[in-house]
């Protein structure tokens, strides 16, 4: 298998019905949440999706997953489709694609211990039926999601730990299926920053020592930076720009991209820049702007920006943006 | 804009002046959090700083570290098991941690006004917006003008950047950024001269971040107001602060004009906090955490408190509470180090 194939996502579609717009129209109208997505992970990569709340990557998330049936497009693992399967592919799947949830106070459950929330998934998945087998496991993929020693945490509860260490179950209680893909959607975006570096250089260590790939959701670009090998950012459902992690960061060629790099916040006050500050919210997925979806906050468009969606222009071998302003 | 030249006209001079009023000032406040069969947890001890008209000052710290409760004694706003053990809350004079509930709650709201943590949360459901910040100018100021409130209503909305039609609509059909800015509206309701803000960018987006920072900064500088920043993200402070109260476990770590804090913190922790903030000039950069959390009121570490953290601690700061160092005109530091080196 080529190690280019790995996960491919082509021409991902995903539109919700949003009912009538009124009792006697005769057409439904749709949500466009996804809108023809394509990108592909090699093994042990980390790519960011990065976009504003509504640009459609938690959906995203939703349709790598299989918890979302795609409108069109189809997703490839390991060289096979697995847009469409019934529960029991889909299952044997799950293994290998695992979910790290944003919120790790709402995400564990507070009546069991941690080693019964990170022993589920092996019962879940019937693997191991040997119990001693069982409790190697989940020690393990505690002691690799850095909560060590293992037996110190093993029959407390969740409310217990602080959280960046629950984070960390969460993280464990995914790798104790060895994964090879770890989606995490905002998995730092509730914790403390002090907390935060701590579970980004982790999973930053999984991908080398475990070999995963991970899709990093996220809506904050600064905290991609020494982490994503490359970087997706997501406007209105379709990803308008892509590239390695430097080339987004340095040079980046959108100017949505332009604008989310310059409102960062910079912990210098010397280096207070001129931000580009986007008026307005990511319109309505349902009524999508004509042209380049952009185009009503976009602060660089000229009159044809209007009319005519902008194909992907390919800047080099890694990095593709799509606006106008770069035809040449 | 109708209406809004009262302000000005109240204010304006001072902006142009450079010694500027101090409108705000808090000096070694201490609380504790009583409770029963238990030693008071001590959750902010000998804390200081002075705020002046116009300026905008960042709390900043962790969960835990007192931020919120320091700031709710401000208007003597904490749950009864929360007390003011020690210390003097100055506003234009007036001490209020000693007067009379009737008079603090003249310059509740009036004077000095919250922007609430948790935007999405803290509004009415049931209620329109236009309703909601109308019953703030009723609430407070009982004798306004019946005829006006609606007119005043619609400048509220105006001054924040809302259109004046999305005055009759319910919370649920506002974003979380206009819900914000709804927020900011019904806090500058009675033209406050302080705004205490709670993590008011915390659940936003980086670019409706962007907005409300902006939107606070305008307001500072066409209002005067003077603003109280509480955030836990060194970034947001960097970017619209003037100076920076960090706090950790309930005590002053540092205190300094922003740029201070950002080229020449000497704190220990201030300094761990800003290597732990990514940053976007130097992107391959490792982020380096702080190890460890943040100590628990009922269990305080018996010397520094960031003795168990920090990478530098000597045999001394485990057994002795530093004291407040000063290291400049305006700058304030409490470490052991900070005194040997002085």
């Amino acid at each position: 298998m080529s190690k280019e194939n790995f996960l491919e996502v082509r021409g991902l579609k995903k539109y919700f019905d949003a009912g009538r717009p009124a009792l006697f129209s005769r057409e439904s109208r749709f949500v466009h949440a996804v809108d023809d997505v394509s990108f592909n992970l090699r093994r042990s990569e980390v790519i960011a999706l990065v976009g504003e709340s509504g640009c459609g990557k938690s959906t995203l998330s939703l349709l790598l997953m299989g918890l979302e049936e795609p409108t069109e497009g189809t997703i490839s693992f390991e060289g096979r489709d697995i847009t469409h399967l019934n529960d029991k592919e889909r299952k044997g799947l799950r293994r290998k694609i695992q979910m790290i949830f944003q919120d790790p106070y709402e995400s564990l459950n507070p009546t069991q211990t941690i080693e019964e929330i990170i022993n589920e998934p092996l019962l879940v998945h019937g693997i191991a039926p040997d119990k001693s087998e069982r409790d190697e496991r989940v020690k393990k993929a505690m002691e690799d999601a850095g909560l060590k020693p293992a037996e110190v945490y093993l029959y407390r509860f969740p409310h217990e730990l602080s959280g960046g260490q629950r984070q960390r179950v969460v993280i464990a209680a995914a790798l104790v299926l060895e994964p090879e893909i770890l989606l995490a959607d905002e998995p730092v975006s509730m914790l403390d920053v002090s907390i935060r570096a701590e579970i980004i250089n982790l999973l930053a260590e999984l991908r080398i020592t475990r070999q995963i790939a991970v899709i990093f959701i996220t809506h904050d670009l600064g905290s991609v930076g020494f982490f994503a090998d490359r970087v997706a950012v997501m406007y209105l459902g379709r990803i308008v720009e892509i590239g390695t992690m430097l080339e987004v960061l340095e040079k980046p060629q959108h100017p949505y991209t332009k604008a989310l790099l310059s409102v960062i916040p910079v912990p210098n006050p010397r280096l207070r820049r001129e931000r580009i500050i986007l008026q307005g919210e990511t319109p309505n997925p349902i009524d999508v702007p004509s042209g380049c979806r952009f185009h009503p906050r976009c602060p660089v468009a000229i009159s044809t920006c209007k009319h005519s969606d902008p194909p992907s222009i390919t800047l080099s071998k890694t990095h593709q943006a799509s606006c106008l302003l770069l035809v040449k | 804009m109708p209406g809004r030249p009262t302000v000005e006209k109240d204010r304006g001079e001072a902006q142009i002046n450079p010694t500027k009023r101090t409108v705000l000032e808090v000096q070694n406040l201490s609380i504790n959090y009583i409770s029963e069969g238990k030693p008071p947890a001590r959750a902010v001890e000998n804390v200081s700083f002075t705020l002046k008209e116009g300026e905008l000052i960042g709390l900043v710290g962790e969960s835990g570290c007192g931020k919120t409760t320091l700031m709710l004694s401000l208007l003597r706003l904490l749950p009864s098991a929360g007390q003011i053990v020690d210390g003097k809350v100055f506003f234009n004079g007036k001490d209020l941690t000693t007067i009379s509930e009737k008079e603090l709650n003249k310059i509740r709201w009036k004077e000095i006004s919250i922007v609430f943590q948790g935007a999405m949360n803290a509004l009415n459901p049931v209620r329109t917006v236009g309703d909601q910040i109308a019953e703030a100018i009723t609430k407070h100021m009982p004798d306004f003008p019946k005829d006006k409130i609606q007119g005043r209503v619609i400048e509220l909305l105006d001054l924040v950047g809302i259109a004046a039609d999305h005055k009759e609509h319910y919370p649920h059909q506002y974003s979380g950024g206009m819900r914000q800015r709804a927020m900011i509206a019904m806090a500058l309701a009675c033209n406050p001269q302080v705004i205490i803000a709670d993590e008011p960018t915390t659940a936003l987006d980086v670019m409706i971040q962007a907005q409300i920072l902006e939107l606070l900064d305008n307001l500072r500088k066409k209002l005067g107001l003077a603003i109280v920043f509480v955030t836990h993200d060194l970034g947001v402070v960097a970017e619209i602060c003037d100076k920076v109260l960090v706090m950790y476990g309930g005590v002053t770590a540092e205190y300094a004009d922003v740029d201070t804090i950002y080229n020449s913190a000497r704190h220990p922790y201030t300094q761990e906090l800003l290597k732990a903030f990514p940053d976007l000039t130097k992107p391959k950069k490792k982020l380096s955490s702080i190890p460890g959390y943040p100590p628990r009121l009922d269990a305080l570490p018996d010397g520094c408190r960031f003795a168990p953290r920090c990478p530098v601690a000597i045999a001394r700061c485990h057994t002795e509470q530093p004291m407040l160092h000063k290291l400049g005109d305006m700058h304030i530091a409490s470490c052991h180090l900070v005194e040997a080196s002085k």
